[in-house]
């Protein structure tokens, strides 16, 4: 059985009892009181008298006097937060703003700030007309073909395999669009990729899989309208993560 | 609603019931605004203070706990910390002399080196409950700096120019003296 002989802590318990030790201190204390009962009663019982203290006072609250205005006064500020009624609410809209801007500011930054506010609205006012005008010119441009390819298979893919894809542009977008059929169905993580060709570079266009018909379809939001490439090449890949062709060509124009 | 449980009370406090907040002030007011004046010994500073307590009931998203203990406890608790940092934040304020308190010591009459006459003074009036009159003055006076104005230990031992082990020994001692008198006390 431990005794208190044994306990070297007695007084950094206090210290532990009243939160005011170290982080490490605290750690060190907790592993102790978890196998020593006695200091663990003895933190208890420095509890007990640390939270007596308000109790037992000289101050008792019987000898003391609350305001009796401080309800209200402390009811008024939790419940009523929001300003009390201002003269200002018989004040035009203008005046208000002129009152207030001219509580906070001395006259000359009165002017900046005015005419900061006032850059402010134009410029907020230009960006909603311009979205305005945007949208407008999306939703009226017509879509555009500009180029057609035609796939077909690779030497040793199914020999039914076929497709067509069409590069069209709207405004300044240009999208890819590939219509394939007769490919074989994809297996577990398996899909199809298809890459632009440009001087022997594959770059990846996105990856579908097909449906049990074997036909696909896919549309490319072309991220740089002005690259170009010279083939269009689709292989299977094991699965859809791929950065770099692993599989065999299946189709290509 | 006065025969509700301070814990129903806060429940409904918590679901944003205003009388149950009025009956909760009602009921504490009295323990909450003389806790605030013993520490600041200011009417205004305890007025604030009722205030932020209040506030904090009302607002606070951790609530009370009834199987951590006692409502009066736990609000206790709340008062406390809340009269401290008003407590530290007043000090910090009135901090006009661009000397800080390592330095105190080194100014043989600083008021700061001599707490026991500006506590004795608050003290002087104020009527001993019986189990202080167990207590030695060194004894009051910590409890007071370390309790009521809220000082740290290691700043009281700057304070006193006396070194922490000896603040934390007092302390101790201090504890299980109040506790071995109040406890029967109470109980009887």
């Amino acid at each position: 059985m431990e005794t208190r002989d044994r306990c070297s802590l007695s007084d950094e318990l206090v210290a532990y009892v009243i939160g005011e030790c170290s982080e490490k201190e605290r750690l060190l204390i907790d592993g102790h009181l978890a196998s020593c009962p006695f200091c663990r009663q003895e933190v208890n019982e420095l509890r007990e008298a640390w939270a007596l203290i308000p109790f037992q006072l000289p101050y008792q609250p019987e000898n003391v006097e609350v305001p009796i205005d401080l309800k209200t006064e402390v009811m008024s500020a939790i419940f009523e937060p929001i300003e009390k009624p201002d003269p200002a609410h018989s004040l035009s809209w203008h005046q208000r703003i002129g009152k207030r801007l001219a509580a906070w500011l001395p006259a000359p930054q009165r002017f900046v700030m005015a005419g900061l506010a006032i850059a402010l609205a134009g410029v907020i006012w230009n960006n909603l007309q311009l979205r305005q005008q945007l949208a407008a010119h999306h939703s009226f441009q017509p879509a555009e073909v500009v180029q057609s390819y035609t796939l077909q298979a690779a030497p040793n893919a199914p020999s039914l395999a076929k497709g067509t894809a069409w590069m069209f542009e709207k405004g300044s977008k240009k999208t890819l669009v590939l219509h394939l059929q007769g490919l074989t169905s994809t297996q577990g993580a398996q899909a199809y990729q298809v890459w632009l060709i440009h001087d022997g570079k594959r770059q990846n266009a996105g990856v579908f899989r097909v449906d049990q018909k074997g036909t696909g379809v896919l549309t490319y939001d072309m991220q740089d309208p002005s690259l170009s490439f010279e083939a269009i090449g689709i292989t299977l890949e094991p699965d859809a993560n791929g950065t770099q062709p692993r599989g065999k060509k299946v189709l290509g124009t | 609603m006065q025969n509700w449980s301070d814990a129903d009370l806060m429940q409904l406090v918590r679901q944003k019931h205003r009388p149950a907040l009025e009956e909760l002030y009602d009921r504490y007011v009295k323990l909450v605004y003389s806790f605030a004046l013993k520490s600041t010994q200011d009417e205004q500073h305890a007025r604030a203070i009722v205030q932020a307590v209040f506030t904090r009931l009302w607002t606070s998203e951790s609530g009370y706990n009834a199987e951590k203990g006692l409502f009066v406890n736990w609000l206790i608790t709340i008062t406390r910390n809340i009269t401290i940092d008003h407590v530290r934040k007043e000090k910090r304020n009135q901090r006009y002399v661009p000397v800080s308190p390592e330095k105190w010591e080194h100014i043989p009459d600083h008021p700061a080196n001599n707490p026991a006459d500006v506590i004795s003074r608050k003290l002087m009036n104020e009527q001993m409950e019986k189990a202080y009159r167990y207590l030695s003055q060194s004894q009051i006076e910590l409890i007071q700096s370390l309790y009521w104005e809220g000082y740290s230990l290691s700043e009281i031992a700057r304070m006193r120019n006396e070194p922490l082990g000896t603040i934390k020994s007092r302390l101790h001692q201090t504890l299980k003296i109040l506790r071995n008198h109040l406890i029967p006390e109470m109980e009887g």
